[in-house]
C-alpha cells in the first residue's frame, strides 16, 4: 500500500445556522494516498465541500471554525502554518479546482496572464519562461490552439475549456495533492468525459494524489480507486470502489446506489427513493445520523453514535459506521 | 399505435436569435424541429447545453415568437390565436423549470404561489381556492402546513414538488418540464421521478420532459428526441432508443453518460465540442465530430429517414443520417 500524502485526524468544522451553532464536519479522518483518486462522495449538505475548504485553509473565520488533531501535507502539519506560510503551499503542492470555473477565473484578465502569474509566482519563473510553461501545461491539458486560448478571456471560451484551464493552472506546479470540487458537475456527458480522463492521466504523471469531490456515484465508479460516503457531516463508509458498488454495507451507501438512474438495454430499472429528509445539521439526532431514514435501525442506533470500524473486524481496508451492517451482497440493492 | 390525433404537434419549428456585439447576427436555436405528444405519454428530449432543448420549449408556449413553423395543439395553431384564446389554451400547458428557488418567488407564501394561477384562470369561486391548494400539495406528497412557509424554508426537493403542484393545480393536459430534476440530490430526484410516473398514470398528465441525463430519460419517457446544435438527429420509441441507436451522436452519448459500476470499462470519449450555433457546419451538423463521417455529410444535410425493420411501425423510428440512406 502506498504511504499517506494528506492525512487528516479529527478534522471538525462548525458553522453558525438560524437554528444556532452546526457541526458540519465532524470529527473526519482520512488519508489520501500518493498516486490515488479518493473519492469524497455524498448529496448536497453533507459537508463534502465545506471539508476541501477546511483542507485549504479558506473557511471564513469567525463564521466556521475549524479544529483539526492534524492535516499533514508530507511532513507538514497545515494545521500549525501561519497565513504566510500556508499560501505559499497552496498552489504549488496542494490546489484545488472548483465546479464552475468561471468564478474562479478573473474576467478581465487574458488566460495567458493568470495562468503565467501562478507559474511566476510559485516557480519563481521570469515572465518569458512563465509564458512558454504555461502554452506547455495549456497543450498537457488537451488544447491544440494553446496560443490563441492564452490571449483569450474566459467568456470567450466553453465550460469544457475553461476547466481545463483551471485544470492547467492548479496542476501548473505539479502539486503533491489536488482537490477536485465537483469539477465536471456543470459540464455536458461528452465534455465530462474528456475532463475527467484529462484529470486522471495528468495525475498520473505528475504523481499528484486527487481527492474528488463529486455527488455522482457513475463519476465514482469511473475516475477514483478508493471512495468515502459521507453523511452529515461524518464518514459513514470508506472502501475501494469495487468493494463499495458490489457489496456496500451501510444501508445508505445501498439506499444511495438504488436511487441511481443507470441505462439499461434490457428492461429499465426503476429507481427506488431513500424515505424521509436529511436532518437539519444545527438539529442533528443522537446516535447515528441516519437512524431516522434507515430501515435497519433499532434503540441503539439511535442512542449510541457508530464509530468508522473495519468490515468484518478484519483488518481491511473496507471500513463502515454501522452498527447493523448489510452483511451479504444480496442485501445490497 | 395512436389513432387520435396527437395532443401537441410541432411542425418543422424554427427559432432565431438576434445577437448583438462583435460578430453579431441571427442565431438559430431551434432548426427545423417537429414531434408529436400524444395524450398521456412522456416525451423524453434530450441534448447537450446549447442544443436548443429550452428555446423550444419557449417557443411552444409562445413565449418565444417562432420565426416559422407551427405548434399545434389539439390540431389548433397556438401562434394563429387571439390573446384571450391563447390565455385559454395556457391553461392546458404548464411549465416547470429547473431551479425551483429561481422560479417561485421568495417574497410570496407557497399558499400565495399556488392560488395565484387559480385566480388568475378563475378556477373555483374564492373560498374554495384554499382547499384546492391543498389538495395539490397531498397529490405532490407534501403536507399543507407548507402553505405558510416560503420558498428559503424548503429543501430543494419539497421547492420542486411546490412548482409541481403550482403547475398541477389549472389541470393542464400537458407540463413542459425543463430539467425539472437536474439539480436535485439521486435520493430526491427518484422521489421527483416516481412522483412524474405516478402524475401520467392516475391524471393522465402528458410530459415533455427535457433533460440532458439520458438515465433519468430512460425512467420517464415513451418516446425520446434527440437534440443536436438546434437540429432533431433521432426519435425512436424508448425502449428502441436505448437498445439500437441509430445516430452516432445518440450512441456517443449513451456511451458517454458514466455507468455507476467500476467493471463498467471507461467510454471511448467523443473528440472536441460542438460547433457555435452562430456558424454552424454546413451539411450534418455532427459532421465535425463523428466517427463515421463521410464525404457527403460534409455537404449534404442528411434527411429525414425511417427504420424499417419487420415489427416497427413505419412511423416509430426516424434518423437524420446519411448512413441509413437506402
Amino acid at each position: 500500500m502506498n504511504r499517506a500524502v494528506l492525512s487528516v485526524r479529527n478534522l471538525s468544522v462548525s458553522v453558525q445556522t438560524g437554528l444556532g451553532l452546526a457541526r458540519v464536519v465532524d470529527r473526519l479522518s482520512f488519508s489520501l494516498r500518493e498516486g490515488e483518486v479518493l473519492g469524497l462522495v455524498g448529496e448536497s449538505g453533507c459537508g463534502k465541500s465545506i471539508t476541501a475548504a477546511a483542507l485549504m485553509g479558506l473557511v471564513p473565520s469567525p463564521a466556521g471554525i475549524v479544529t483539526a488533531d492534524q492535516i499533514m501535507l508530507g511532513d507538514k502539519n497545515l494545521v500549525q502554518l501561519d497565513e504566510a506560510s500556508l499560501r505559499r503551499v497552496r498552489g504549488s503542492e496542494i490546489s484545488m479546482i472548483f465546479q464552475e470555473p468561471l468564478t474562479a477565473l478573473d474576467p478581465v484578465f487574458s488566460i495567458g496572464s493568470q495562468l503565467s502569474t501562478v507559474i511566476r509566482r510559485h516557480r519563481g519563473e521570469n515572465r518569458h519562461q512563465a509564458r512558454r510553461s504555461s502554452v506547455e501545461m495549456l497543450e498537457r491539458v488537451g488544447m491544440a490552439d494553446a496560443h490563441r486560448i492564452m490571449q483569450s478571456y474566459p467568456h470567450q471560451l466553453s465550460g469544457g475549456m475553461r476547466q481545463r484551464v483551471m485544470i492547467a493552472m492548479a496542476m501548473a506546479c505539479r502539486p503533491r495533492v489536488l482537490i477536485a470540487d465537483e469539477p465536471t458537475t456543470a459540464l455536458d456527458v461528452t465534455t465530462q468525459a474528456q475532463v475527467l480522463e484529462q484529470l486522471s492521466e495528468l495525475g498520473q504523471s505528475f504523481g499528484t494524489a486527487i481527492l474528488l469531490i463529486t455527488h455522482d456515484l457513475g463519476v465514482v465508479a469511473q475516475a477514483c480507486d478508493r471512495a468515502l460516503i459521507m453523511y452529515c457531516g461524518r464518514i459513514v463508509e470508506e472502501a475501494p470502489v469495487e468493494a463499495l458498488f458490489t457489496a456496500p454495507t451501510h444501508p445508505y451507501t445501498a439506499g444511495l446506489l438504488a436511487a441511481v438512474p443507470r441505462i439499461s438495454s434490457a428492461q429499465v430499472q426503476r429507481v427506488q427513493a431513500i424515505p424521509g429528509l436529511v436532518p437539519h445539521p444545527a438539529a442533528l439526532p443522537d446516535g447515528c445520523h441516519f437512524a431516522d431514514r434507515c430501515p435497519r435501525a433499532d434503540s441503539q442506533c439511535r442512542t449510541l453514535t457508530p464509530q468508522l470500524q473495519a468490515v468484518d473486524g478484519q483488518k481491511s481496508i473496507h471500513r463502515h459506521a454501522c452498527h447493523h451492517p448489510l452483511s451479504s451482497p444480496s442485501h445490497a440493492h | 399505435m395512436h389513432t387520435n390525433p396527437p395532443l401537441l404537434s410541432v411542425r418543422d419549428l424554427v427559432v432565431k436569435y438576434r445577437v448583438k456585439g462583435g460578430r453579431g447576427g441571427l442565431l438559430t436555436a431551434v432548426n427545423g424541429v417537429s414531434f408529436d405528444i400524444h395524450a398521456g405519454s412522456i416525451f423524453g428530449l434530450v441534448g447537450e447545453s446549447g442544443s436548443g432543448k429550452t428555446s423550444l420549449a419557449h417557443s411552444i408556449m409562445q413565449l418565444v415568437q417562432p420565426c416559422a413553423g407551427e405548434v399545434l395543439f389539439h390540431g389548433e395553431n397556438l401562434a394563429h390565436m387571439k390573446q384571450a384564446s391563447l390565455q385559454k389554451t395556457r391553461r392546458n400547458i404548464q411549465l416547470v423549470f429547473q431551479d425551483p428557488l429561481a422560479s417561485l418567488s421568495p417574497r410570496r407564501s407557497i399558499a400565495q404561489t399556488l392560488i395565484e394561477p387559480l385566480d388568475h384562470f378563475r378556477i373555483d369561486v374564492a373560498g374554495k381556492r384554499h382547499a384546492r391548494a391543498c389538495r395539490a400539495l397531498e397529490t405532490v406528497g407534501l403536507e399543507p402546513d407548507v402553505l405558510q412557509r416560503f420558498p428559503h424554508e424548503l429543501s430543494s426537493g419539497q421547492r420542486q414538488r411546490v412548482a409541481l403542484a403550482r403547475a398541477l393545480l389549472p389541470e393542464p393536459e400537458l407540463i413542459i418540464a425543463d430539467e425539472a430534476v437536474s439539480s436535485l440530490d439521486v435520493s430526491v430526484q427518484a422521489r421527483i421521478i416516481e412522483l412524474i410516473l405516478d402524475l401520467r398514470q392516475n391524471l393522465g398528465i402528458a410530459f415533455l420532459f427535457i433533460a440532458h441525463d439520458l438515465a433519468v430519460i430512460q425512467q420517464l419517457a415513451d418516446r425520446v428526441g434527440v437534440m443536436y446544435l438546434g437540429k432533431m438527429i433521432e426519435i425512436a420509441p424508448a425502449h428502441r432508443l436505448f437498445r439500437q441507436a441509430a445516430h452516432p451522436y445518440t450512441r456517443a452519448l449513451l456511451e458517454a453518460v458514466p455507468v455507476p459500476d467500476p467493471a463498467h470499462a471507461n467510454p471511448v470519449v467523443l473528440q472536441g465540442e460542438p460547433p457555435s450555433a452562430l456558424t454552424p457546419p454546413a451539411g450534418c451538423v455532427f459532421h465535425t465530430r463523428c466517427p463515421q463521417v463521410m464525404e457527403q455529410c460534409r455537404v449534404l444535410e442528411p434527411l429525414d429517414t425511417q427504420i424499417n425493420e419487420p415489427g416497427l411501425k413505419n412511423t416509430a423510428h426516424h434518423v437524420w443520417c446519411h448512413l441509413w440512406k437506402e
